[in-house]
């Protein structure tokens, strides 16, 4: 029976992974602050280049701190992730749908979202309805 | 669904802690489940009834509207 309940149990990370994440998600910044604060000079595409790598690295880092275990991994946490989930996909698309057309309203030029874009807000809306149900149970 | 987690706790002296680790999930689960917050799976309700000693039916009853 034991093992029939660990093949419905969802693959993640060991729970170190939470501290790794949040380390990554700081230090992703650190060049930026660095940059800015020493005001050195980058030409567009280098920029552009700091760009991706620090939102890669500040994505992947919130990806860390989303997939890996909690203390007691169980049953409910398992519910509690697929609410989670459920919620921060549906988020997106409609996010993906209503930007675009605030964006037309508001500001121009319109601009497609960018796949960093959607996955940082699809992670940031999991990370929080996910600790808000785990604090509310 | 009731449930009368709380009384066949309190019959045998038992903390929701101890309930949780004997059945293997946290204390904020087991709490969930006394508060109706939450459904047991199948499993977890059949180890829970183990632990008290009786059947499923005994411990969770469905309500009208389930």
């Amino acid at each position: 029976m034991e093992s029939k309940i660990s093949k419905n149990k969802a693959v993640l990370l060991p729970k170190y992974f939470k501290k790794i994440g949040l380390v990554v998600m700081i230090l992703a910044f650190v060049p930026a602050v660095v940059v800015r604060s020493m005001n050195i000079e980058m030409a567009h595409s280098q920029k552009e280049l700091f760009r991706v790598f620090t939102l890669n690295a500040f994505i992947l880092g919130l990806l860390f701190v989303a997939w890996s275990k909690d203390k007691v991994e169980d049953e409910m946490t398992v519910a509690i992730r697929l609410k989670a989930m459920a919620m921060a996909f549906g988020w997106t698309v409609l996010s993906v749908i209503v930007k675009p057309i605030v964006d037309l309203l508001f500001k121009e030029p319109l601009k497609d979202l960018s796949g960093q874009e959607v996955v940082m807000d699809m992670l940031f809306v999991y990370v929080i309805v996910y600790y808000l149900q785990k604090i509310g149970r | 669904m009731k449930n009368l987690l709380k009384v066949e706790r309190a019959k045998l002296n038992f903390t929701q802690q101890d309930l949780a680790e004997k059945v293997g999930v946290s204390r904020q689960t087991i709490n969930s489940i006394e508060a109706a917050r939450y459904v047991p799976s199948t499993v977890l309700a059949i180890k829970i009834s183990e632990v008290f000693k009786t059947t499923v039916n005994e411990i969770f009853n469905l309500e009208a509207d389930d």
